[in-house]
């Protein structure tokens, strides 16, 4: 299939071709979701250029599994998931060779493209919370990442982080606690 | 700071709103202004950390076209495939090197036992 033909498609049909290998559609299915999926990997690693290479991974990796994929969660929602264990893979991978020296993402609002129209209180607070969600530690980040950003249930985290369900109600407490003194107590009262 | 507030600030983490605190905490709650606007920041924070699931930053440029090539890069498979074979000859190495230690070791003792003085 072209890449011109490849635009007549919807995002299942993408799926079932990308599914019977066809590559022109899973590289639709990359460009549609490439945002996303280095967003979730940025939230996740706090570093741009690890976020970059999860990323990427992350789609090498969904392009070999994409034959098993049975269409019973959405694309969207099984490439969020290939991206947050190919994050922890890399993290893990980062611990045990004793180089975590984690960047915090300093997000710069504009080098992102948040414009002007979204200012207001959420577009005052967000550098800085990005900035206080990319100083914690990593078990905690990923917690609140997972459970307060993106909505996963205890149970989910706990399996996927193959910690007690007790662990990640503990490892989200520390880590709300953390946020809250950075945004409110070292930074002014923003509220 | 009463000891009730440092109870209500332990619990608030936890919770999505005050009425989740219990009667007792919850009555503290409703007069306690330092309560309040604790219960407040912990609101704020939950609402912008769910928000931020709205916002997505770019992929940097010529991702796809990068990831395209590593999907069909026969490079990439050839390196992991010398990668399989590298470990799987380091571990047959390393096997081996034990197996000749460990008769060199049975053959030493052997030849020991025999020179010794009976």
């Amino acid at each position: 299939m072209s890449g011109r033909e490849v635009g007549r498609f919807d995002e299942q049909d993408l799926v079932r071709l990308a599914v019977l290998g066809d590559d022109a559609a899973f590289g639709e299915l990359v460009r549609i979701h490439q945002h996303e999926v280095y967003t979730v990997a940025l939230r996740m690693v706090s570093d741009r250029e690890l976020a970059y290479d999860v990323s990427q991974e992350a789609f090498v990796r969904a392009w070999r599994a994409i034959p098993r994929f049975r269409g019973d969660a959405k694309f969207s929602t099984w490439m969020h998931r290939i991206t947050v264990n190919t994050a922890l893979t890399h993290l893990e991978r980062r611990k045990r060779t004793n180089t975590d020296a984690l960047d915090a993402m300093h997000v710069d609002p504009e080098a992102d493209g948040l414009t002007p129209e979204r200012a207001g209180e959420s577009a005052a607070m967000r550098p800085h919370l990005e900035t206080a969600l990319g100083d914690l530690a990593v078990p905690l980040r990923t917690v609140v990442v997972l459970k307060d950003v993106y909505g996963w249930s205890h149970a989910e985290i706990s399996e996927h982080l193959e910690i007690s369900i007790t662990a990640a109600k503990v490892r989200l407490h520390r880590g709300r606690k953390v946020l809250r003194s950075a945004l409110w107590e070292h930074k002014g009262d923003r509220s | 700071m009463s000891a009730t507030c440092r109870i209500v600030a332990m619990r608030l983490p936890d919770i999505g709103d005050p009425s989740e605190l219990g009667t007792r905490l919850a009555k503290h709650t409703a007069t306690c202004l330092r309560c309040q606007a604790e219960a407040a920041r912990y609101r704020s924070l939950r609402r912008h950390l769910a928000e931020l699931s709205t916002v997505t930053y770019p992929a940097p440029q010529g991702f796809v076209s990068s990831v395209m090539g590593r999907l069909t890069d026969p490079v990439i498979e050839v390196a992991r495939h010398t990668r399989q074979t590298v470990r799987s000859r380091v571990v047959a190495v390393a096997a081996a090197s034990a197996a000749v230690v460990a008769t060199a070791g049975t053959v030493a003792l052997i030849l020991r036992r025999l020179q010794a003085p009976v």
